[in-house]
This record gives structure tokens, sequence and C-alpha cells, in this order.
């Protein structure tokens, strides 16, 4: 469990690394500066209605915290739950090699590849002690000169291998897939699958009356046996 | 807490699992401008974006 706190006292403690290999949900208040023109914390008004406001208080993801503080966003923590990655340090390269998954990896592809290097750019080296929050964001100088020193300073990807369970069952999917034409109609069913996946983590969580096709009507959606709130969140 | 079987005991997890569903929203489908586009506009897409995000997903500790 996560004290209250606040938002800047947390990022410290925790790190971007950590914060980014966890499951970690929030509930806060915040106030972005003014000159941000699309704020990413959302909150919600009734059961089907969500706004992204200046400022308000809210329940949230790690990932969405880290976003708005990036954006300068003064955020203070009223509660909170933070569960790390089984694998949540990096492995070191001396003690077991990185796998070259681009080598492995027998279907060439623009969509795979993409896949392999957008997980190694997701994850940014960053030192910890080196987060200096800017304190004065009155102008858009100085937010855009904070934004830019940051974005510089996040050019080192970390070596870590990928060997995540549902990396390996994506990779699977997406090969079968490349098997076919693109927009065959096995191309497409296991396109459908691959979003199914992460579709049947979320199926029924919010509780949203959705339509039915069997009885033409909306009710409840039931929940799936996938269903995982970490997972969805 | 209610599950597809039913209402079961559960402890302090309400506590941990509040967090995470307040904190699940779907997509976020906004549009930023209105009215008529005058020139070049762009439509930005993220090919595979539901299996990229699953992937980096790993077990909880």
């Amino acid at each position: 469990m996560i004290q209250p706190q606040n938002g800047k006292t947390l990022l410290c403690a925790l790190g971007e690394e950590r914060l980014l290999r966890s499951y970690t949900a929030l509930k806060i208040k915040f106030v972005f500066p003014s000159c941000v023109q699309y704020p990413n914390l959302p909150v919600r008004l009734d059961f089907s209605s969500i706004i992204f406001p200046l400022s308000g208080e809210t329940f949230c993801t790690g990932l969405e915290f880290l976003l708005a503080m990036r954006l300068n966003c003064e955020i203070t923590i009223l509660g909170g739950v933070h569960i790390p990655f089984q694998n949540s340090q990096p492995v070191q390269q001396d003690k077991k090699p990185v796998r070259d998954l681009k080598k492995e990896i027998l279907v060439v592809d623009p969509r795979i590849t993409n896949l392999y290097t957008g997980y190694h750019q997701a994850w940014y080296y960053k030192e910890p002690e080196s987060f200096k929050p800017q304190l004065n964001t009155n102008t858009n100088y100085l937010f855009l000169k904070n934004v830019l020193e940051k974005q510089t300073g996040l050019d080192k990807p970390l070596n870590i291998p990928i060997e995540t369970q549902f990396f390996t069952v994506v990779q699977e999917v997406l090969k079968e897939r490349l098997k076919y034409p693109k927009g065959s109609y096995m191309n497409l069913l296991y396109k459908f699958i691959a979003n199914a996946g992460i579709g049947q983590m979320a199926r029924g969580l919010n509780q949203k009356p959705k339509y039915d096709s069997q009885t033409n009507s909306t009710r409840i959606q039931p929940a799936g046996a996938l269903i995982n709130p970490l997972y969805a969140g | 807490m209610m599950t597809p079987a039913g209402v079961e005991l559960s402890g302090d997890l309400h506590e941990y699992l509040d967090y995470f569903l307040g904190s699940y929203h779907g997509g976020r489908n906004e549009s930023y401008l209105y009215g008529v586009v005058q020139g070049t506009f762009y439509d930005y897409d993220l090919p595979g974006a539901y299996p990229t995000a699953m992937s980096l997903l790993d077990y909880p500790l």
C-alpha cells in the first residue's frame, strides 16, 4: 500500500523504471500548469462520462501518473497500491546474456520488428537521482524546456531480456498472422485473436450495459474467466 | 466481492482491488479541433496497440 504523500516524493522513491515495471494504481489530487493543452488524467463525472480537466481528484494508473509528472503536474497522493513485476529488476548482462530476438525471429516483418524495438524503446534508462522536478512552470518556455531536457535524457535503452509470458503469446500469434496475406480471412482472424486477448482481461470489469445480439437488448456484460483488474488497468 | 461464481468473502482484498477498478477506463476518443480543416492534417494510428501493450505485462510479484 502507498501512503498519502507528495507526487514528487513517490516518483523519487520508486523511480521511473520501477513504476514502469509494476502494477500501480493511485488515488490522487492534481493540478496541471495552465499551459498544458491536453491533460491526461481522466476524471469520471458519472456512469458514462469522463473528462480530462486541468485539476481534480481521481484514480489513475502508475503510467498515467508518470506522464502527468512529465507534464509538470502538481500531484498529491491520497493512497494507492504498488505491485512490482516478478522480474522487476533488469538482468545484468554478465549474469545472463541478452537474447538477440532479431535473429530468433524467422519471419522478418516490420510489425514484429516494431514490437521488438518498441519494447526496448519503452524502457529507457534514467538514473532516479537525476530527476529534478521543475518548480517554476508559469511560462510555456520553461515548460517546453523541461520537457525537452527530459526527452534528451531518455536516449539510453535498457538491456533487459524479453521474457514476459504475454510477449511469447503475442509473438506466436503475430507469426501465425503474417503467414497469410494482408486482408485475408485468416490474417484478420489472428488479428482478432491478438486483440481479443487483452479485451478479455477487461471484459465486464466496469459493469456497463452493452448491446447483446442474442437477446436484441442491452444488458450488463458478465465477467469472463480471463478477467483481471491488474492487467486491465 | 462479486464474482461470476457468486459473492465471496475476500478479507481486505477489496482495499487493493478498488484502486485498480477505479483506475480502469476505456480508450480515449476526442476531437481536439472542430470545424472545416484548411490544408493538411494527419491521422495517427498505432498498429497492434493492444498486443504491444499486452506484451509489456508480466506476472505480479
